[in-house]
């Protein structure tokens, strides 16, 4: 199997790196707090968005260290994700702002665990076309038009319903000749045929 | 003749002919086998054909599916001479001819093998080959069971689960919490009792777009301001503590319209309480009044709400104009306490001044009553505190001069030491980046590897192993030619190739003779195996079906 490409540098801002500094400083931020932090960034990354609602939290006066370091491990652990960066990159970076040990290979085991979770939650942001779910059709015969023409011949009515963003339903609807309706389907096939050409050519 | 037919009925059978294992010879091939070959060659070469790969069965439309296939194997550039009679009564040789040019043009995939594995467009499209591949091997899932099957899957994906869980790319406004030791004290205080994880602010569903995407702006302010930012940071705090109070004074009820930002939301929360206490109140209010004044209006109801409104605005200035009294008066109060302790520590200073002169002032005045006793006794203990001052000084001496060579000794030990120190740490600095480096090429290595190892896979499939060879030869050649040891070697051999080249040619003089009698006899063959008689009687009983197939269609007409 081939791996990703992957960057071997990561790219922080100076805001998120001297939070970082300050969370992994041993003098500076306590234990119990670092932990309070490292618990709190893979539980909002790990809770689905779906069942979840805003409670209000009781505060902690912990000197706003959990608030500030809490968003730049997230970012961290986002990013690290984004950009393909395996275990050994994060622990560099990390190692540069002078991390201990024991906090370092904590977090980055919590990362690789996360990392499925992210990855895909990362994926399912953007935009999609819609899918094609469903369809429904009929068959109009015209023999005799309002105006009194002969012929007319059939009629393809042509329901597509569609899946979109967030379970949202849509409709597609056209209607078109037999030949119009096999040109449509030949074309189907051959765009079908290209891509499977494509994934089996390499 | 006989390997040649081999690797042809081998590479067709790779295509997806089926073809008899007792066939082992072009010549062997019936009608069918040639139109399917032939056209599955040309399917291959060019993916756009068409035709069929079998024969219909009339007659009429036989000849025509004949004459197009010919025309595409023409189409194709075979030089020769072909049409519908080459495939409907064929003849080895010119059989064997077209299928070698045909074989000869099927594209070759050994062709992929690129000197760069890490062109980075190559490796986007293998992945994305490989994400194709997998998606086209997924199982279907009814569009009703998907996000069940989602709920369920370890990571979720478009292709195999719809869009159910899928969602735009939206951000909310967010900057990020500066560190409390850097704010201003207002804005500490703030940060230590009320700030909320970004989470609580944004919600969970808009968290990593929201976060990245302040990411990428600070990367970009970054890139702007490499320098300042920390200047920036503070002029930001300025500008933003008048802004936060003129929301809290003025006008409370536009905050929750005004955005976003870490106070004002926490802010909102607290008014939304406010407001849904005072609705409270006037829910009591007119639940007691009720039954008094029978009819409540909803214009009272606001009427009052205003008044309440308008109260609490008051009483938040007051209670903001309290807090600033007091913050100034202890700001006062504690400038004060600080002066009056500077002045206290002043006149102990004074007073133990005065004390020691004292003392001194009282010993004289003891001494005065019995002066001469007294100087001499003065004077004879100066003398001993002189000798005694003397007898210290070498003493002193004494002690001293070991001790500062010691001194000279390790200050250039200690010297030597923080050189040999900057020393090891430059090299550890360059060890790190050497190992950086190191990791960097080994993960490139092991991509190219791992892409090395999947052309393996692919290419263990392919027969042509004639080409292997003769690309290996081009490449030893190269090799060769580049080395300057080797490059003699070469020469040396050359020569001796050369000399062997006349024994040769000697020996192909007798050859040749021998070789003209197989010719002769070849042909003979050639003439014999065309099968002239066969396929004349073979075109002749199909002359006669056409005919009779004629005849019945105007049999039909009639």
């Amino acid at each position: 199997m081939l791996s990703t490409p992957r960057q071997l540098l990561m790219d922080l801002s100076l805001k998120i790196s001297s939070a970082l500094r300050l969370l992994g400083d041993n003098s500076k931020t306590e234990y119990a707090t670092y932990q309070e932090v490292l618990r709190k960034v893979s539980e909002d990354l790990k809770k689905d968005c779906k069942s979840s609602t805003l409670i209000p939290e009781i505060n902690v006066r912990d000197g706003g260290v959990v608030t500030h370091c809490h968003a730049a491990l997230a970012t961290l652990f986002i990013e690290s994700v984004r950009g393909g960066h395996n275990a050994s990159v994060v622990t560099s970076a990390l190692e540069d702002l002078n991390w201990p040990a024991d906090r370092l290979t904590e977090t980055v085991q919590e990362l690789e665990s996360n990392r499925q979770l992210i990855q895909s939650r990362l994926a399912s942001l953007g935009t999609y076309p819609p899918h094609i779910v469903d369809v429904d059709w009929k068959l109009n015969y015209r023999v005799r038009s309002s105006a009194g023409e002969e012929g007319g011949g059939a009629m393809y009515l042509v329901t597509l319903h569609t899946q979109e963003m967030e379970g949202k339903r849509g409709k597609v609807t056209f209607s078109c000749s037999l030949a119009e309706l096999t040109h449509l389907v030949t074309r189907l096939r051959q765009a079908t045929r290209c891509i499977q050409k494509y994934a089996n050519n390499s | 003749m006989e390997e040649v037919d081999k690797i042809l009925i081998l590479t067709l059978n790779h295509l997806g002919c089926d073809i008899d294992e007792k066939v082992k010879s072009v010549g062997g091939f019936g009608i069918e086998e040639v139109v399917s070959g032939v056209v599955r060659c040309i399917r291959t070469i060019n993916s756009d054909c068409e035709l069929p790969t079998s024969l219909p069965q009339n007659m009429a439309q036989r000849f025509r599916v004949a004459a197009s296939i010919a025309q595409a194997v023409k189409d194709v550039g075979y030089p020769g001479d072909v049409g519908y009679q080459s495939l409907l009564y064929p003849n080895e040789t010119d059989l064997r001819k077209i299928f070698m040019f045909l074989i000869e043009k099927l594209p070759k995939d050994t062709a992929a093998v690129s000197d760069e594995p890490l062109n980075k467009a190559a490796l986007i499209h293998q992945e994305a080959r490989r994400k194709l591949c997998a998606s086209l091997t997924q199982s279907w899932i009814p569009a009703h069971c998907r996000h069940v099957a989602r709920s369920y899957a370890t990571r979720a994906s478009v292709t195999n689960h719809g869009t159910y869980h899928t969602r735009q790319f939206m951000s909310k406004p967010y900057s990020s919490v500066e560190s409390p030791s850097k704010v201003s004290p207002g804005l500490r205080t703030y940060y230590e009792n009320y700030s909320r994880r970004i989470t609580k602010m944004v919600g969970y569903e808009y968290l990593i777009a929201t976060l990245l995407n302040s990411h990428a702006i600070q990367l970009q302010r970054d890139q702007i301001l490499p320098k300042n930012t920390e200047e920036e940071g503070k002029s930001e705090a300025h500008t933003l503590e008048p802004l936060v109070t003129e929301d809290v004074q003025l006008n409370p009820l536009d905050v929750p319209l005004s955005g976003w930002s870490p106070l004002s939301s926490f802010e909102t929360a607290q008014h939304m309480i406010d407001i849904k206490e005072s609705e409270r109140e006037v829910n009591l209010g007119t639940d007691v009044s009720a039954p008094e004044a029978g009819v409540t209006t909803e214009e009272q109801i606001r009427l009052k709400r205003e008044e309440q409104l308008s109260r609490l605005q008051t009483e938040i200035g007051n209670v903001t104009n309290k807090t600033e009294e007091c913050t100034q008066g202890i700001q006062d109060a504690v400038d004060a306490l600080a002066k009056l302790t500077d002045d206290l520590i002043k006149e102990e200073r004074l007073k133990e001044e005065t004390v020691t002169e004292l003392k001194m002032k009282q010993r004289t005045s003891s001494l005065l009553p019995e002066s001469a006793a007294n100087i001499q006794r003065l004077q004879g203990a100066l003398k001993n505190s002189e000798e005694k001052m003397v007898r210290l000084q070498q003493q002193w001496q004494a002690h001293k001069k070991p001790l500062e060579e010691q001194l000279s000794q390790l200050t250039l030990e200690a010297s030597n030491k923080k050189v040999n120190k900057e020393e090891i740490l430059a090299e550890m600095s360059e060890l790190r980046d050497k190992m950086k480096a190191m990791v960097q090429d080994a993960s490139r290595k092991e991509t190219a590897l791992a892409q090395l190892k999947g052309q393996v896979e692919k290419m263990n499939k392919d027969i042509n192993r004639s080409v292997y060879t003769k690309r290996i030869i081009d490449i030893s050649a190269k090799e060769a030619a580049n080395n300057e040891r080797v490059r003699q070697v070469y020469r040396a051999v050359a020569a001796v190739h050369e000399g062997c080249g006349e024994l040769v040619d000697i020996v192909r003089d007798t050859g040749t003779v021998q070789r003209e009698i197989a010719d002769l006899r070849e042909q003979v063959d050639l003439e014999k195996s065309k099968k002239v008689e066969e396929n004349l009687t073979q075109l002749k009983t199909d002359l006669n079906q056409v005919k009779k197939e004629n005849a019945s269609l105007k049999q039909q007409l009639l």
